[in-house]
């Protein structure tokens, strides 16, 4: 049987499905271990897993292949299946929900399979119907989707008849017609309906056209019923008159899309139909039955999918023969998969950019502009020259990058960790030859010129990845482009977007390093010199240099609580004498001591860890009241000025140890002072350190509290059943444990709503008192940049933790969003309640 | 229904020589683990670098900086450890093979810190990695220890042959005396320390300045 031996070749690098493990590339001692892991070759095992990654990569490459790999695959699968049913069933349905770039290819698969071996493939079917069935009761819509995009494959590919298809798309759409409409669920269903269409609606309209025609009616007659939703404020992209492109409605937009191929007769030359290449084939074949599906109850709080929302780089109004029209099913279908396959690969960059760089293969040649092949093709020069020949034609990488990036940008948050985002472009930009480096370059400038009318939170997502992705590519970067930027208003989101850059450019790497990449002007925006702990404890002239230098001594001694108390009083002693009050004595107690706490432990985190655990009894006997722990946020924040991933990490660090707490350094965020480095990223990352932490608390007891009632009631069923004086008494015993934990869950939970009512009553006021100045000044507040991070940073607190916030949210609006509050603050609070449904 | 999907996040063939337990322990720790061996990076690397990169993943619990077993300085790895699992398992997903400091680092999943483990176990002090290492690797110490040795003892035959003449030619004196340095080298870093120290720093900027003479 071919597929033994060679056929395997056909993607270079043929063993990427079959090791579960990664391939490690330590060599040394460790290689014999590798090797004797490894199962001998051509164990029945061995034959299993081939035909599986057989299956998995079928019609990876776009060749005139496909028709005979097609048929070989289908007459292996005819007389191996039995062999192997359990594999080859599971594997097809992987197929189907996590390769949405093949649907077309697996479908003709089994319309072929069909024809040859009917009973095979029914017992295939099943098992996929099946699997179809169990999506559906779990409500995994993404799934879902993707199933009812294959049985339109299936029509095709003649395995089941159009009018049974069309009998599971109107069941789907049962729910338009519902009189208590549940809009998330509708518009969740009419999507997955419409989402279809431009695999399967070619066929159906050539079989059963007016049956179609009834089904998009029944879709109108819903949209217009529904009528369109404006995206709210809080969700938008960019603000501003001079909008990049205009947003509307996804699912009105996605309906729109379906119209437009409707009037183009449903052909879309971009879709690969390999159903065509078997035509009198299947025509041969005897159809299966599509059983009636069962729909979950509907319901308010559930989550469902619904389309992607429009983000746009490359994309322009003007008619572009290098990308797809926004308008266009082509569009729509680049965007679903691209999208998809970056969520679905989420555990595997490596594979994912493969993948999308590979997108071209999935669908008919000659539209897309030359991928310059990777290695592989090298030798293989006829290719290369009718490759040659198609310069023109849509960008993928620039198609993918848009979606990379309209993923990572998702508003209220990004769907998987933004760290993700940064790896997979860096992925991305390897490939020897990729176009994706000289496309992400135009993306970023691109991005660039739009700053200045960004979502905030939004800029801040992007000044967080760019500098890690170019510390992935030795910091190199067309800085003199961006030159014009340096005369703006030092608040500029675009100069903000430079200067964070730079700043997070040296943490990731270090200040001689990152200044030698850099042209001077931009230079200039760096601090003058490198990162440096405050030097102001060690200065002679310093009037308490005596005691100071015994304190230091005694900390390095790791003398006790007693004798480095003994120097304090003496400090406080000397100052009253001067003539000070008791409460200014104090301070300057506190300041050489939190100052001498931190010089000592200068050299790295792990150092002011341990002075800190050494004399953490001092450090809270000096933080007893609200006042002194602001007044430590403050010295800590003068010691650390110029480095401030280091005061970032102390606030945490001594918020962790209960010497300061979460509300002083909110205060301190707000005080003025801070207020003028508002376009700073560091104070917002501090910020949200801090909620995080409070939230981490709560959750922590709340996990603690549940397995100590887990473990009670299963203890208890044990209990019961043999009781004695004995079991009694422990299960008392792990009541009282419970009631303790549930105790200090309250004491959390009250923590955590009193630090999110400081937080917006902060941003609250400080909005208010700007507004208040605007008016008075008869200026538009939009125009000041100030102003505009405040808000910008607001919105982005809202957003982010609306789950938390909205717990509480009747609390909220009775003490912080009271009715004499501007209403323009107020608006993006009430909008929080529209979120509840998004991930 | 298994996914087709390979994984990323799952821990490498390595395992610990000297892991006290049985395999089954292992496989249990490694199951349950929230901290990464981070391997391939350069001496100079700092905490605070490390601290940048991996807490882009999650919350970091602490950093155990791997170190020379003599000189007690990094020597090329670190464990990071993290409050939560996911953000472990993340970190192999996201983070292992991307850069730090301009190298490509690797992470893998690890049973745990246990005391004893932050110091390299090759004969010379670092890594046993750096004991065989053929190439020369300006981030780790240059050429690997068996490695520099050759290199020094056939430039001292060399120079022997050259100049051991009983009349030696002006200029040379400068080769002959760094090779007798080399020798003593060993010896002199004890007297010396705060030359050494300065060396270090003007070697590796990332080091704060002022940085206080006290080691912990």
């Amino acid at each position: 049987m071919s597929y033994r031996r060679g056929y395997e070749g056909r993607r270079e690098g043929g063993g990427r499905w079959q090791n579960d493990r990664p391939r490690n590339n330590r060599s040394g001692p460790y290689d014999r271990q590798r090797q004797r892991d490894r199962p001998p070759v051509d164990e029945p095992e061995d034959i299993e897993m081939r035909l599986k990654s057989l299956i998995i990569k079928i019609g990876d490459k776009a060749s005139s292949d496909l028709k005979i790999n097609l048929t070989k695959m289908a007459g292996i699968l005819s007389t191996d299946y039995q062999k192997f049913p359990e594999t080859v069933a599971s594997t097809f349905k992987s197929c189907i929900t996590e390769l949405p770039m093949k649907t077309a290819v697996y479908g003709t698969l089994l319309g072929l399979l069909n024809v040859k071996n009917h009973e095979v493939t029914s017992r295939l079917f099943d098992d996929i119907v099946a699997a179809a069935k169990e999506s559906l009761a779990k409500s995994e819509w993404q799934k879902v989707k993707y199933y009812v995009r294959y049985f339109g494959e299936l029509v095709n590919a003649n395995v089941i008849l159009p009018a049974a298809y069309l009998d599971l798309l109107n069941d789907l759409l049962a729910a338009v017609d519902e009189s208590n409409l549940i809009i998330s669920y509708a518009d969740c269903m009419v999507y997955i309906v419409l989402a279809a269409l431009p695999w399967c609606g070619k066929g159906l309209h050539e079989r059963k056209p007016g049956e179609l025609q009834r089904l998009l009616a029944r879709v109108e007659k819903y949209l217009q019923k529904r009528g369109d939703t404006h995206t709210i404020d809080l969700l938008k992209t960019y603000r501003g008159e001079n909008l990049p492109y205009s947003v509307s409605d996804p699912l009105a937009h996605l309906w729109s899309i379906i119209q437009n191929l409707q009037n183009d007769k449903w052909e879309i030359t971009m879709m690969l139909q390999p159903y065509q290449l078997f035509d009198e084939e299947l025509n041969q074949a005897l159809q299966h039955e599509l059983p009636t599906f069962e729909l979950p109850q509907p319901s308010q709080d559930a989550l469902y999918i619904a389309p992607n929302a429009p983000f746009r780089i490359f994309y322009t109004e003007a008619p572009s023969d290098k990308f797809p029209a926004a308008d266009s099913a082509s569009y729509f279908v680049l965007q679903e998969i691209v999208h998809d396959t970056v969520l679905l690969f989420e555990s595997n960059r490596k594979e994912c950019a493969k993948y999308l760089l590979g997108l071209h293969n999935n669908f008919e040649s000659g539209l897309f502009a030359t991928q310059i092949t990777e290695g592989s093709d090298k030798s293989n020069e006829e290719q290369k020259d009718t490759i040659m020949e198609q310069a023109d034609g849509w960008v993928l990488s620039e198609i993918v990058l848009e979606h990379v990036f309209g993923t990572m940008l998702r508003l209220p948050s990004p769907p998987v960790k933004q760290v993700y985002f940064a790896a997979l472009i860096i992925e991305l930009c390897k490939g020897e030859n990729s176009s994706a480096s000289q496309s992400l370059k135009k993306a970023v400038h691109i991005l660039f010129e739009r700053l200045a009318d960004m979502d905030a939170g939004l800029i801040s997502r992007l000044y967080n990845w760019f500098p890690h992705h170019l510390s992935n590519v030795g910091f190199e970067w067309e800085w003199d482009a961006w030159e014009g930027a340096l005369s703006l208003d030092p608040l500029h989101p675009q100069l903000c977007f430079i200067r964070e850059t730079l700043e997070k450019e040296v943490r990731l790497s270090y200040y001689d390093r990152v200044k030698t990449t850099l042209p001077d002007e931009i230079a200039n925006l760096m601090a003058s010199e490198p990162p440096a702990p405050s030097q102001e404890l060690l200065s002679p002239s310093h009037p308490h240099h005596d005691a100071v230098k015994q304190l230091l001594g005694k900390l390095k001694m790791k003398q006790d609580a007693d004798a480095l108390n003994d120097t304090l009083v003496a400090i406080r002693k000397q100052e009253i004498e001067n003539g000070v009050t008791q409460e200014q004595a104090d301070e300057t107690a506190r300041e050489i001591f939190t100052q001498a706490v931190l010089l000592l432990g200068s050299k790295s985190f792990s150092h002011v860890l341990n002075v800190i655990e050494r004399c953490l009894d001092v450090l809270r006997g000096l933080n007893q009241n609200p006042a002194e722990r602001l007044h430590s946020v403050r010295i800590i924040a003068r010691f650390w000025k110029s480095n401030t991933q280091l005061l970032g990490i102390l606030l945490d660090k001594f918020m962790n140890y209960r010497i300061i707490d979460p509300t002083s350094i909110i205060s301190w965020i707000f005080e003025s002072e801070q207020l003028e480095q508002v376009g700073r990223s560091y104070l917002w990352e501090i910020l949200h350190v801090t909620l995080n932490k409070v939230i981490n608390r709560a959750q922590h007891v709340q996990t603690k509290l549940d397995g100590f009632r887990d473990v009670y009631n299963k203890n208890e069923v044990i209990r019961s059943e043999n009781p004695s004086a004995e079991s009694e008494a422990e299960g008392q015993q792990e009541q009282v444990a419970i009631q303790t934990v549930e105790k200090s869950l309250e004491t959390v939970i009250r923590e955590q709503k009193e630090v999110f009512m400081v937080v917006l009553q902060k941003f609250t006021q400080t909005l208010q008192d700007m507004y208040g100045r605007f008016e008075a000044g008869g200026l538009d507040p939009n125009t000041d940049f100030t102003f505009r991070w405040v808000n910008g940073w607001y919105k982005d607190v809202l957003r982010m933790y609306h789950k938390e916030i909205s717990t509480f949210s009747t609390t909220l609006e009775s003490l912080v969003f009271v009715d004499h509050l501007d209403s323009r603050i107020k608006e993006p609070f009430h909008q929080l309640k529209q979120l509840r449904h998004r991930a | 229904m298994a996914s087709i999907i390979s994984h990323l996040d799952v821990p490498s063939s390595y395992r610990d020589q000297q892991y006290r337990g049985t395999s089954n322990q292992m496989v249990q720790d490694l199951s349950s683990s929230t901290t990464l061996y981070v391997g391939n990076l350069s001496f100079y690397t700092s905490e605070e670098q490390i601290y940048e990169l991996f807490s882009k993943v999650g919350e970091i619990k602490r950093i155990i900086m791997g170190l020379d077993r003599n000189q007690k300085t990094p020597c090329g790895f670190c464990f990071v450890e993290y409050y939560h699992r996911d953000d472990a398992l993340d970190c192999m997903k996201y983070v292992n093979s991307t850069k730090l400091d301009e190298r490509i680092i690797r992470t893998d999943l690890d049973p745990g810190f246990r005391e004893g483990r932050q110091f390299g176990r090759g004969k010379s002090g670092g890594q046993v990695r750096d004991e065989y290492r053929p190439d020369y690797d300006a981030g780790r110490g240059g050429w690997g220890h068996l490695q520099r040795i050759k290199i020094e003892r056939e430039r001292e035959m060399a120079v022997k042959a050259n100049y051991e003449a009983s009349d030696v030619p002006t200029g040379a004196e400068e080769y002959k005396s760094r090779v007798n340095n080399a020798g003593k080298a060993k010896r002199a870093r004890d007297d010396e320390d705060d030359d050494d120290e300065d060396e270090r720093r003007r070697q590796n900027p990332r080091f704060r300045e002022h940085d206080d003479e006290d080691e912990e």
